[in-house]
């Protein structure tokens, strides 16, 4: 069976990407335009790993780091930070709220793939 | 491209007018720049998504066949090479060897063949020569029926003279007589019967002969036909896998190719979010000159002389967070905490 992992983002063109290349890799993927969405998303669905964005509207990247780790299925779960944000500051933001890693745009494929597998349980 | 509004801070008859109307004529040539950036902004971003939505169903679509074509070359790959064994599929190169294996042993065999021939040719030639000497022995018995004739004859005409002595001797003379017909006639049958046997002797040995000639060539010629067979079939086998190699290769590349695209394309993102950043500024800006639009004289004096320090302020304010630092797509940098 695939793991299942959540691509959190508000740009169409970066879900479409970071979604079909982790759907070619052989994850099955689902997708939320923005921190609200991909909470209830991650709620109502088994997720092996979240990968989201930071700077969405309604909820940020940081805020849903927070609820996930707030959820108790969701308190080990990986989470992967794929922004354009590149600040040390930034990041320990990330950190402190609990993601996993940092990852900053553009990503490049077999980059995120590595990255993927190497934080998946 | 659209021209500029015309910022005018002159009134119609061109003379100077007070600084509140200066101001809201400035505040107005600034909305209309705003305004006008503002929706080119708009623009600029829809024209952009849809040109990366477009180039990126396009990599989508090249990407998902080169996996597909990736795929077709490894199972090519897997088939020719010495691994195939282990998947119950015989490769072409072992195939080809096994061929050649097969062509020498029929070439054993074929020598084998041949040397079985002559022995056998040898063979019935000795008993040709056996044979032969067999029939010389039975021509002596000829010769004997002849001598004996001759003496069958000579002891009836003794026995004649010998008158009634002689009857019994006559009789021996009559049997030997009729004893000598019989081997003549048993001689022209074995006669007969050499005839015969040397006839077919000789047809056994020449159809061996031909046989054998035929044969042989008609192997020589099928074993060297298969292995000018096997020598092409390991020249297209050396050839499939030279091309198989480079198709290989250009696959790997255009994967390689397709995935610096897609990060590529990411600078839709990256430069939405500055474009995004930038229509914020607009905004503000828009702001600022509403605000000097209602401004009034003296206001607009103080607001003058402030300006210089109040704009020092927002540009600070203004690089204290910045969400893109990227100025170009190379691939960002990746931190596991």
């Amino acid at each position: 069976m695939s793991r299942t992992i959540l691509v959190v983002d508000d740009s169409l063109s970066m879900r479409q990407m970071v979604s079909h290349t982790l759907e070619q890799a052989g994850y099955a993927v689902k997708a939320a335009v923005n921190g609200r969405e991909g909470l209830e998303v991650a709620q109502a669905n088994a997720v092996d790993l979240v990968v989201t964005d930071v700077n969405m509207p309604e909820m940020d990247g940081i805020a849903l780091v927070r609820a996930l780790r707030a959820e108790p299925n969701h308190r080990y779960t990986p989470i992967l930070v794929l922004t354009t944000e590149s600040t040390d500051t930034k990041k320990a933001e990330g950190k402190a709220a609990g993601a996993t890693g940092w990852l900053v745009k553009p990503f490049s494929p077999d980059q995120l793939l590595k990255v993927v597998t190497k934080v998946l349980p | 491209m659209s021209g500029s509004p015309n910022l005018n801070l002159h009134d119609d008859a061109g003379a100077n007018t007070g600084p509140a109307q200066t101001l809201h004529r400035v505040s107005g040539a600034l909305a209309d720049h705003v305004g006008e950036a503002r929706s080119e902004l708009e623009q600029a971003l829809g024209v952009m998504r849809s040109a990366v939505a477009a180039l990126y169903e396009g990599f989508r679509v090249l990407d998902q066949q080169t996996r597909a074509q990736q795929t077709e070359v490894a199972e090519l790959v897997a088939a020719l090479s010495d691994d195939a064994r282990a998947r119950d599929v015989i490769s072409v190169r072992q195939a080809v060897r096994e061929t050649l294996d097969v062509v020498n042993d029929l070439g054993r065999s074929l020598g084998a063949l041949a040397d079985d021939g002559r022995e056998n040719s040898e063979s019935l030639e000795q008993i040709s020569r056996q044979q032969e000497g067999v029939f010389e022995s039975l021509a002596g018995i000829d010769r004997i029926a002849q001598q004996s004739r001759v003496l069958a004859l000579n002891a009836t005409i003794e026995a004649h003279r010998a008158g009634e002595k002689g009857r019994a001797f006559g009789a021996v003379a009559s049997e030997m007589s009729a004893l000598m017909k019989d081997t003549i006639a048993f001689n022209e049958h074995v006669s007969e019967q050499r005839d015969v046997a040397r006839e077919s002797m000789r047809v056994i040995q020449s159809g061996v002969g031909q046989r054998l000639a035929t044969d042989v060539e008609a192997a020589r010629a099928a074993s060297s036909r298969i292995e000018s067979l096997a020598e092409q079939l390991q020249r297209l086998d050396r050839t499939m896998s030279e091309r198989v190699t480079r198709l290989a290769d250009a696959t790997t590349a255009v994967h390689g190719a397709v995935g610096e695209a897609v990060r590529g394309l990411q600078f839709e993102d990256i430069a939405s979010q500055l474009l995004a950043r930038v229509g914020d500024r607009l905004v503000g800006i828009e702001q600022v000159g509403l605000a000097l639009r209602e401004a009034s004289a003296g206001d607009a004096a103080r607001l003058i002389s402030l300006a210089p320090e109040a704009l020092r302020a927002d540009g600070a304010e203004a690089k204290d967070h910045r969400p893109v630092h990227q100025t170009n797509v190379d691939a960002g940098s990746v931190e596991l905490f």
